[in-house]
């Protein structure tokens, strides 16, 4: 009997310690982070990475999968392919937005259409961490032992109609992002697991061009 | 004599109107029939998802749509890639309750384009009534509930198509299938307005 109420009570202090550990907090000076974000930002100058995607549909009580490859490369160069469940490519360079969709590819000027101009700037806005001070959002930083955590509210009517919120989790040993999630009106979000990250590797233009 | 040519083009008129839109060919179902009776997702579907692209006017938007069976209805969500959704639409099983829509992104949110994928997903989610009538020809067979003709192959619907007197039956729902729970390929073509759903095999 004895021996249970010291386990029970060790097992509570454990999952009171966990959730202390894990427990968000808002940061109340950011000045901290944001030369830190701005560091990085500055430092990185390519990213490749796999990436899970799950998108929860919580009426449903459904999550669907989609795996693939992240490729930025300095200044505004993305690859961003899924390979599963379809396949799927949007790739920005040199002001071009280029889609590979069932083998049909397809060109838009980023700046020539207004919905593609904010899907480019969350993309990378999200991924490189490059939101400081960016006049689109509102942002507020929290953070427990291992991360740190960028919540960004969108101020254009246009993209908070489609998103409420954008949460940023980066890794606060090397300040890389490792995970985003996209909030959407209602409780269906989109996270997005980055994995296998490799920072400075040498990538060439030609992957950032459709073959 | 003018007289008369019109009175005969008249009685002719009638003639081809009425042939033309008899359901002679058709009889009642059998109480087996009725039983037997499938939607374009058999009783046994539970979810699937189709790689999607809807051409709307000149614009083009792609992505993944789930359709999946719920307790009391089947739910459409269409989404981009990027998992940004597009619309969710319910289609409830029972036929006194009209398809709602829970979600619509603001850019699609055209009362043309909402009633048409409304009517669209009824059409193709609902099972067709008891009081359809049947015709077959050999293999095929078409169920016909009123003015909606199923055209039913061994492995279940494969076209959907209104009933017209003067002209050729109009195609609304084109459907490719090798399963009887659910079809590979969804066709709508609306001419301004085409939707095509191919089935994702994990």
């Amino acid at each position: 009997m004895k021996n249970s109420i010291v386990f029970i009570f060790l097992l509570f202090s454990w999952v009171s310690l966990y959730s202390q550990n894990d427990e968000y907090i808002r940061m109340d000076s950011t000045i901290d982070i944001k030369q830190k974000l701005s560091e990085h930002s500055e430092s990185t100058n390519s990213i490749h990475s796999s990436f899970v995607q799950e998108k929860h549909l919580w009426m449903l009580n459904e999550v669907i999968i989609s795996k693939g490859i992240f490729l930025f490369k300095k200044e505004n160069n993305v690859r961003w392919q899924y390979d599963s469940p379809i396949e799927y490519t949007i790739i920005i360079h040199n002001g071009k937005f280029t889609i590979v969709s069932n083998n049909k590819v397809s060109e838009f000027d980023i700046d020539s259409n207004p919905m593609f101009r904010e899907i480019n700037t969350m993309i990378v806005t999200a991924i490189r961490g490059d939101f400081i001070d960016n006049p689109d959002f509102k942002s507020e930083f929290l953070e427990n032992n291992t991360r740190y955590l960028a919540r960004l509210v969108p101020v254009k009517e246009q993209v908070s109609s489609i998103l409420t919120s954008i949460e940023i989790y980066f890794d606060k040993q090397n300040m890389n992002v490792e995970k985003v999630i996209f909030n959407e009106p209602g409780d269906d979000f989109t996270s997005i697991i980055f994995t296998e990250k490799k920072i400075n590797e040498a990538i060439p233009d030609s992957r950032f061009q459709v073959h | 004599m003018l007289k008369s040519l019109v009175n005969k083009i008249s009685i002719l008129l009638v003639v081809l109107i009425a042939l033309s839109c008899s359901n002679k060919e058709y009889r009642p179902l059998t109480a087996i029939e009725k039983k037997e009776i499938s939607g374009v997702f058999s009783e046994e579907f539970d979810k699937q998802l189709y790689q999607t692209t809807m051409k709307v006017f000149n614009k083009e938007l792609t992505g993944v749509t789930l359709i999946k069976h719920t307790q009391t209805s089947h739910r459409v969500v269409f989404m981009s890639e990027l998992g940004v959704k597009y619309f969710d639409i319910e289609v409830p099983f029972s036929a006194d309750e009209d398809p709602k829509v829970h979600y619509m992104m603001s850019l699609l949110d055209r009362k043309l384009l909402v009633n048409m994928l409304l009517n669209d997903f009824d059409l193709l989610l609902r099972t067709p009534s008891h009081n359809s009538k049947i015709h077959s020809t050999g293999y095929v067979y078409s169920l016909l509930d009123e003015k909606i003709i199923y055209q039913i192959e061994s492995t279940g619907i494969n076209s959907i198509s209104k009933k017209r007197c003067f002209f050729k039956d109009k195609l609304l729902v084109d459907l490719r299938r090798t399963s009887k729970v659910y079809p590979d390929t969804i066709i709508i073509d609306h001419g301004n307005i085409v939707s095509e759903y191919i089935s994702i095999n994990k």
